[in-house]
């Protein structure tokens, strides 16, 4: 009864994935593409260049703040830039500090 | 280069500000409307656009109740009707880029690579003969007849690539070390390797012919070290006939060197005033335009001439040089050398001796220097014992093969 009540908390613990994660981790499909993940690409601190986005929520020299199509993509950093915007991918330049996901 | 279309078609520089300059630029995202360089500035946003989406926004600033200004404007659609005022200007700018493209049209420089015995002078000659010299059109030149050309006037050419590079002509040439004769003489008697000059051998190696030496022995200049002519021998030891090949050896000669040079006590040198004058230069199409009143009136003086080749967009070379004289003014005085000054030269010219020697392949084994004090001269003797290769090849001494008198023997043996 112990063993099992152990084995319950670690499921908890970590999220079970869905049926769609399930079927395009053991295809190997590109995720990109089949779940909309974001892709964010950095180069050292300075550059990233990030595609499959919704559009941006949030822009300041401080702060971008990006929506995905699962979940807000956050860059934080100074004196940021978008040198470039399109519908399918964008780079920001400036100091990068830290890319959190909401 | 994207930089370059954007110019072409035009961009400007807004700044927008409003209610929601974010939905702005997603809604410019979404109908494809390139925004780059988005800079926030707090209040408001700064960012390029190019001329045709900036004529979309209209229904995108009223959806997101932003506005947008023009900052500045870049751009051919924006520089041209500024120009089109200035008639004379654009006339010139038309006849500049005519000019250059009818002056690509012709071959302005001939470069000659890989040419060793034969001069460029030479061969420069040659393609004056064949009507190929600077202004000829590019589209009268028959690269292939050129190339063929060469190789049959030059025997001892062997491979020859001529090609365009702009306005240029660049002819390759690959050079035989022997001549056709000279290999037709191989073929025939052999090449022998004779010593260039006497001594005694220290090293040798042979790879191919009948060495006639041994190391040790002491040779004179113009002795057969090598043998093309390898014998082959009948059964009764005699030679029956001779087998031709190149002689190739290595072969080291040891022998006393000796290098005197005479210095001049006094030494007459230039003193440079400091004052300098410079003419302006031009060549067109090989005829030089000096400037006649430049000269200056200097009672001695040098000239430093610096010339450039006019070129455009890298490769397209223009019938212009120009450049300039320098014509620097100065005066001759003398100077004695103290014994020590003397040393320290004659220590510089010893030391300059060795290194051309030493980048000729000689090894130095051993030097002997000797400074002696003239009335006017010192005299530096340096007897050098060095080591050289040796082995110039030279067509082979044997011609004929050996009268074979075994055969009349046989001849009569057998009636």
């Amino acid at each position: 009864m112990k063993s099992r009540k152990n084995k319950n908390a670690g499921n908890q613990e970590k999220e079970p994935l869905s049926r769609k994660e399930q079927v395009v981790d053991t295809l190997k499909l590109p995720k990109d593409l089949l779940l909309g993940a974001s892709i964010v690409t950095l180069t050292g601190n300075r550059e990233a260049w990030i595609e499959n986005y919704r559009g941006i929520v949030e822009y300041s020299d401080t702060f971008v703040l990006l929506q995905g199509k699962a979940c807000q993509i956050g860059i934080l950093g100074k004196e940021l830039s978008i040198d470039y915007y399109t519908n399918e991918d964008m780079k920001i330049t400036g100091y990068i500090e830290c890319v959190r996901y909401e | 280069m994207e930089a370059f279309f954007h110019s072409l078609r035009g961009y400007v520089r807004i700044r927008v500000w409003g209610y929601s300059p974010e939905r702005f630029i997603n809604l410019c995202a979404n109908r494809d409307i390139l925004l780059w360089d988005i800079e926030n500035h707090g209040a408001y946003y700064t960012m390029c656009i190019s001329l045709a989406g900036f004529w979309q926004l209209r229904p995108i600033t009223a959806k997101t109740k932003t506005r947008a200004a023009i900052l500045q404007r870049y751009g051919l659609p924006f520089f041209l009707p500024r120009v089109k005022k200035r008639g004379i200007f654009l006339a010139g700018l038309a006849g500049c880029l005519l000019f250059l493209y009818l002056m690509s049209h012709y071959i302005w420089t001939i470069e000659i690579e890989g040419n060793t015995a034969l001069t460029t002078d030479l061969l420069l000659t040659y393609l004056e003969e064949n009507r190929i010299a600077q202004g000829t059109k590019k589209s009268a030149l028959d690269i292939e007849a050129l190339e063929k050309g060469i190789r049959r006037r030059f025997p001892i050419v062997t491979w020859t690539s001529a090609r365009l590079e702009g306005t240029k002509l660049v002819i390759q040439i690959r050079e035989n070390d022997r001549s056709a004769p000279q290999i037709e003489e191989a073929v025939k008697s052999g090449m022998d390797l004779e010593a260039e000059r006497g001594g005694r051998i220290v090293r040798m190696v042979t790879r191919s012919g009948v060495p006639l030496v041994k190391i040790g022995d002491e040779v004179e200049a113009g002795q057969v070290l090598v043998s093309g002519a390898v014998p082959v021998y009948g059964e009764d030891a005699a030679v029956r006939e001779y087998m031709f090949c190149q002689a190739d050896a290595d072969i080291y000669l040891e022998y006393p060197l000796r290098y005197t040079e005479r210095i001049p006590t006094v030494c007459r040198y230039k003193t440079y005033s400091g004052d300098k004058k410079t003419v302006p230069y031009l060549q067109i199409c090989g005829v030089e335009l000096r400037m006649p009143f430049g000269k200056p009136d200097f009672e001695r003086s040098d000239c430093v001439v610096s010339v450039k080749q006019a070129q455009v967009f890298g490769g397209l070379t223009l019938p212009f040089c120009y450049g300039s004289y320098c014509y620097r003014e100065y005066s001759m005085s003398e100077k004695t050398y103290t014994k020590d000054q003397m040393l320290t030269l004659c220590e510089e010219k010893l030391a300059h001796v060795m290194e051309t020697l030493e980048e000729k392949g000689v090894q130095i084994l051993q030097k002997d220097v000797k400074i002696e004090k003239g009335s006017r001269y010192y005299v530096m003797e340096a007897d050098f014992t060095v080591v050289e290769k040796t082995g110039k090849t030279v067509p082979g001494k044997i011609k004929d093969p050996p009268v074979r008198e075994e055969s009349k023997d046989t001849g009569s043996g057998s009636g």
